[in-house]
């Protein structure tokens, strides 16, 4: 019933404040979690200075392991503070964070006293499961944060790649498949003339068709082949090796205009001209 | 016309071409121009925008006639034969895959392998032979302009824009209140294009409206070029069609197009050898090259499989 009730006053806590993870929760998470740091060291520090060990003094000893064991508990509650949390895990802080408080406050209790097994041993099965269930909410948390920000990245990269096809785009593909359907109908046309004899010719169409004769060697033809298919082979004295030569022809005697004249040459050719 | 005997006497000795159908007679040819021009009425025409003209319900029978006439002579059965089809237009609201499916079937009647190929395309292989089929090939047609860009004969880019002779002839009997029979008359008889002409004749709005139709021309390409990335060579361009017949058009296009930073590197702007018959020429090239190919092919499978025959 009283653990009802907390849960039920974190959750309107939780409604209210923690859910909506004000700045000041994340400033109160960070300060427990350095407190707690400071704490830990403090309890290293004190182990080191006092050389801590089996017959140290009692009081050293209580110390040490009550600064050590808040601090532990205070950073847990700090990382939990910073998270954002759920309503389920604000039921498993609270209850983390009291089983370890009542294992803090029962060795308190206990230590000078009766600090005994089996004693020894449920005070820190309450610590540990107390402890344990506060860094287990913190994995867990973390565990659906990171799967929620990889879904969300996922789903943003989707929207990008969405967000790509424009307007534009949509109408051209549109454009394209309704273009393609046509050709394919088209091409299954089978058109059939039905009155094809419908129009008769006047008896002076043969006068006035004349047929158009013109001469050409359409060399292209050749050449389109050669084009299409490069690597058939020319047979001697064919147009393709005639035009070839021609052209290797023509750019030799226009490579020959630009060259200076050797001396020898223009002597032979002062001669002749005077011949 | 009425079919009347009278009438097609008269047409017979006056050596006019025609049809007879159950209407009555139609005339055909330049003579349907001419009378078109006399009577004052517009002459009636099977194609439009360079496609066959879906306004006009005799269009189908007449292209059939003109087919036949061209080309039901004597052939060798399924011997190849290209027909040149305009590339989809840019600028106007029409599909040509109609036009080229019917007549890839009127040419299929006449028991020929019937292949398309764009206008543009049928241009370069006429006239860009010595640049390995690389270039831009224009045809300036009465309906459309066809524009194709190919490298090593294969096409890179293709289209067409509704405007041609049909549209100079448009314009300018819009400009001069004279009948386009009238305007497309003067322009086959103007041999060049000259600034200096009198006052309110039409060769003054022909200079105008084909100075127009370059720069469209030109416009469109440069708008289609930034779309695609050519390979990094020296483009010739090869201009040819009917439309392109008049002297000092072409010098007017090279100094277009010299001008105009079309984002490819032109080498030379060449002027059909015989602008009316370009595509003709192409198509048949086309034609010839095919068939040799598939001679060649049978001849070689022959020779493969006279070996396994002895053997077997």
């Amino acid at each position: 019933m009283r653990l009802g009730y907390i849960g039920r006053l974190i959750e309107e806590y939780g409604e209210k404040g923690l859910s909506r993870r004000g700045e000041s929760i994340y400033y109160v998470g960070t300060v427990l979690f350095v407190a707690g740091l400071i704490l830990l060291a403090v309890g290293f520090g004190s182990i080191i200075f006092y050389q801590i060990h089996y017959e140290s003094e009692k009081s050293v000893i209580f110390n040490t392991i009550l600064i050590m064991g808040v601090g532990l508990i205070v950073i847990a509650l700090g990382i939990n503070f910073m998270l954002n949390q759920g309503r389920k895990s604000h039921y498993v802080f609270s209850t983390g964070g009291i089983l370890s408080t009542a294992a803090v406050i029962l060795f308190v209790l206990n230590y000078q006293t009766n600090w005994y097994y089996p004693t020894i041993s449920y005070v820190l099965a309450l610590y540990l499961s107390g402890f344990t269930l506060l860094l287990g909410n913190v994995f867990g948390n973390v565990t659906l944060w990171l799967i929620h920000n990889s879904s969300e990245i996922k789903e943003r990269t989707m929207a990008a790649i969405k967000r790509e096809y424009t307007d534009e785009e949509i109408n051209r593909d549109i454009e394209e498949a309704v273009r393609k359907s046509i050709e394919k109908a088209g091409n299954d046309l089978q058109l059939d003339f039905v009155d094809s004899d419908r129009l008769r010719v006047g008896v002076s169409s043969a006068d006035t068709e004349s047929e158009v004769k013109i001469r050409d060697t359409m060399s292209e033809t050749q050449m389109l082949k050669k084009t299409f298919d490069p690597g058939d082979t020319d047979e001697w004295g064919n147009m393709g090796i005639e035009k070839a030569s021609s052209q290797l022809y023509d750019l030799l005697k226009e490579e020959q205009s630009f060259q200076k004249p050797s001396a020898f040459a223009s002597f032979k050719k002062f001669f002749s001209r005077n011949h | 016309m009425d079919s009347s005997d009278l009438t097609k006497n008269m047409l017979k000795n006056a050596n006019v071409l025609y049809v007879e159908d159950e209407n009555g007679v139609s005339l055909l040819g330049e003579d349907a121009f001419k009378f078109a021009t006399i009577f004052e009425k517009q002459a009636r025409r099977p194609m439009k925008h360079g496609i066959i003209s879906p306004q006009e319900k005799e269009a189908i029978p007449i292209m059939q006639l003109i087919v036949e006439r061209v080309l039901g002579g004597n052939h060798n059965p399924n011997e190849v034969l290209y027909i040149s089809t305009p590339a989809d237009p840019i600028d106007v609201d029409m599909d040509v895959l109609y036009h080229k499916k019917t007549m890839e079937a009127l040419t299929k009647r006449l028991k020929y392998d019937a292949r398309v190929i764009d206008e543009g395309l049928a241009v370069i292989y006429s006239e860009l032979g010595d640049y390995n089929f690389t270039g831009l090939g224009v045809s300036i047609g009465a309906g459309l302009t066809n524009v194709t860009l190919a490298y090593m004969a294969s096409p890179l880019m293709s289209f067409s824009i509704g405007r041609g002779g049909d549209w100079i002839d448009a314009q300018v009997a819009k400009a001069t209140g004279l009948s386009v029979e009238h305007v497309t008359e003067t322009k086959e008889r103007v041999s060049e294009l000259n600034s200096k002409v009198s006052v309110g004749s039409p060769e003054g709005a022909l200079n105008i409206y084909y100075d127009a139709l370059i720069t469209y021309i030109i416009e469109n390409l440069k708008k289609k070029l930034a779309y695609i990335s050519p390979p990094n060579v020296a483009f010739p361009v090869a201009i040819a069609g009917g439309s392109s017949l008049p002297k000092g058009l072409f010098e007017l296009f090279e100094r277009k197009m010299q001008t105009a930073n079309l984002g490819i590197e032109i080498s030379k702007i060449i002027r059909a050898k015989d602008p009316l018959y370009s595509v003709a020429r192409g198509c048949l090239i086309a034609a010839k090259t095919m068939e040799e190919g598939q001679t060649l092919s049978k001849t070689q499978t022959k020779n493969a499989e006279a070996p396994n025959a002895k053997k077997k």
